[in-house]
């Protein structure tokens, strides 16, 4: 891709999105900037996701492995095995975690295949939550989860960064989420991510064409599980805690209901899916109290699936001029 | 010790069987339609919720499992009209994901309804003390009944599946929908009733779970996941990998819970399905289907 094709017109919309993200923290309180921070979290495990589902065509119930496993490896390493809180080593052992658990899911998934498939990864996320909640020899604290992870701030030279709560964390999530999409752009336009795309299409014929296509899966696993890790070990700093939910299968199941709902196999989807999600369930839950935020969303859910296929982002481009339509024809004009 | 084992051992059958019931309905729908119905669970906790009241209200248990099983009927079959088939045609992840919209709203709904506190159905009748083969221990008799019922449902369905043209027409649609519909099969028809019946069943398996575990708001979500895992493991369509695929799941898990905590024994029973699962990829007795 060159550079003067970002710079076209139709590009002015992301890069306005990107400008309002940047300058959000200036002016808006603490809470916004949480919010924004966990939605951006969501973006970058569903970008990570959608790598398998949208791009390779994998559907997985089991992510919460590739979500909370990294993030308990920061935990473990932090505070209940290591005291080693050193940010480089800590990010670079939930990215170990990450694409090892990749490979080795990948690969014992690599002999299945379909429904079959999200079944074995179903299993092995339940597996890996009784693991933690086993607590074998106190090293993931089981239910009581372990608190009070805070790395040490960034040393550069004389600078001190914190880039790991509040603001700083906001920035380092953005500049993650950019980071990611940028790779998988990349990664999409080169053979691997064309073989991906490919399996997606017609295994069948990828297998007839000579091409072996399981290290292809067990590489798509392992890039998305070094994505989704990203995510797991923002949300640990954000949080400073690492629980057994995170591990819960109902996350890998959120996720993939934020790639459907934002629309599948695209770029910008996925992270508009949880934005969606995660700010319906903020303001849903002090519009109409209580837990009733459960009753917005579900519908959400439904009406989407409902009305429009394919999910919110491939209907954008539909809706948007329908909308401009109907209100043209309001004011009494014809387009 | 052998007392313990034997004890163990005839709470395994009773919940696997219970489990068969829930898993029916799911494995079935699955074949025919390709659809995870994650709103299952919450047709499990409802069949549970009207066992329930209508023991708290008439005390009678037997006259709420009944009522639990029809009002599970005609839910199912709303939303088998309203959801299930509109989406099916279309996408089965978009099916999922108003399914998980249904589930969630139930739910709260039940939470609402009921409050969250977990609802206690005393056990009818009382136990029996069994002395038999060196053995001496008490046992709840509706336990025993509760197997008795649900190896009624599960006989029943067979024969309904293998003995009947619906039936026949159901295994067909499973095996392939599209040639079984070029041969008339009537598949959306048949889909209507299956889904319905699977519903009712999981609602009769709610009740009838309810003085073994108590009735509460996330019974059914606690379920669903494993029971996509015996569907799955026990073979689309087919009502004995699914009675074997749960029994082994409970069994493991009980008798290995005298031995093992808790979360290891889980953790074993998924590993024995998972070893399943490999070994066999289209699940116990699985058929080739469209599903590959």
């Amino acid at each position: 891709m060159k550079i003067r094709t970002l710079l076209r017109p139709a590009h002015a919309l992301p890069w306005a999105i990107l400008a309002l993200l940047l300058a959000i923290p200036l002016f808006s309180g603490p809470y916004l900037v949480y919010l924004i921070t966990l939605a951006l979290t969501f973006g970058i495990f569903a970008l990570g996701y959608d790598l398998l589902f949208g791009h390779t065509g994998i559907v997985s119930f089991g992510h919460s492995v590739f979500y909370g496993m990294p993030a308990y490896a920061i935990g473990m390493i932090a505070h209940t095995v290591f005291d080693i809180k050193n940010p480089a080593v800590l990010l670079g052992a939930a990215l170990l975690t990450g694409v090892l658990l990749g490979a080795i899911v990948g690969w014992i998934c690599s002999f299945t295949r379909g429904i079959y498939l999200a079944i074995v990864t179903f299993a092995l996320a339940q597996i890996a939550e009784l693991f933690i909640f086993s607590d074998p020899r106190g090293i993931t604290h089981g239910e009581n989860s372990i608190t009070k992870i805070r790395p040490d701030p960034l040393n550069l030279g004389d600078l001190s960064l914190d880039l790991f709560s509040g603001v700083g964390l906001y920035y380092l999530t953005l500049a993650s989420l950019m980071v990611v999409l940028a790779g998988m752009a990349f990664l999409m336009r080169s053979q691997w991510g064309q073989v991906f795309h490919a399996i997606h299409q017609n295994e069948e014929r990828l297998l007839s064409l000579g091409y072996n296509t399981r290290p292809y899966k067990i590489l798509a696993f392992s890039l998305s599980g070094a994505i989704s890790a990203i995510a797991g070990s923002m949300v640990a700093f954000l949080n400073n805690v690492v629980s057994p939910a995170m591990v819960d299968w109902q996350v890998g199941a959120e996720i993939l209901l934020i790639t459907v709902l934002g629309g599948a196999g695209t770029m910008a989807g996925p992270i508009l899916g949880s934005f969606v999600v995660v700010f319906t369930q903020t303001y849903a839950s002090s519009l109409v109290g209580g837990g009733n935020w459960v009753y917005v969303l579900g519908a959400l859910y439904i009406l989407v699936a409902l009305f429009l296929p394919g999910g919110i982002m491939p209907m954008l481009p539909r809706l948007l001029p329908a909308l401009s339509r109907g209100l043209s024809r309001l004011k009494g004009r014809r387009p | 010790m052998a007392n313990v084992l034997v004890t163990q051992c005839l709470n395994g059958i009773t919940i696997g069987l219970i489990f068969a019931l829930v898993a029916l309905g799911l494995t079935i729908v699955l074949g025919l339609m390709g659809v995870l119905n994650f709103a299952h669970g919450s047709f499990y906790m409802l069949g549970g919720y009207i066992t329930y009241s209508v023991f708290a209200a008439a005390g009678n248990f037997w006259l709420g499992l009944v009522a639990a099983m029809l009002v599970c009927a005609v839910f199912g079959h709303l939303l088998y009209l309203t959801i299930v088939r509109p989406l099916t045609k279309r996408s089965p992840l978009e099916a999922l994901l108003a399914l998980v919209g249904v589930s969630m709203i139930s739910l709260q709904a039940a939470r609402t309804i009921w409050g969250p506190d977990p609802k206690l159905l005393p056990i009818p009748f009382g136990r029996v003390h069994i002395e038999m083969f060196g053995l001496d221990f008490q046992y709840p008799v509706y336990f025993f009944i509760a197997m008795g019922l649900a190896i009624i449902v599960l006989a029943g369905m067979s024969l309904l599946l293998r003995h009947t043209d619906i039936g026949i027409r159901c295994l067909a649609a499973i095996q392939d929908h599209e040639i079984a519909s070029c041969m008339g099969v009537n598949v959306d028809r048949v889909s209507s009733l299956m889904f319905t019946i699977g519903m009712a069943v999981a609602g009769l398996a709610g009740g009838l779970a309810g003085p073994v575990f108590s009735v509460y708001p996330n019974m059914g979500i606690e379920l669903i996941g494993m029971m996509f895992v015996i569907a799955i493991v026990g073979g689309m369509g087919s009502i004995g990998g699914t009675v074997i695929a749960s029994t082994i799941i409970a069994m493991t898990k009980s008798v290995s819970s005298i031995y093992f905590s808790g979360n290891i024994a889980d953790i074993l029973a998924f590993t024995v399905l998972l070893v399943i699962l490999l070994v066999r990829p289209r699940g116990i007795m699985g058929i080739a289907s469209v599903m590959d």
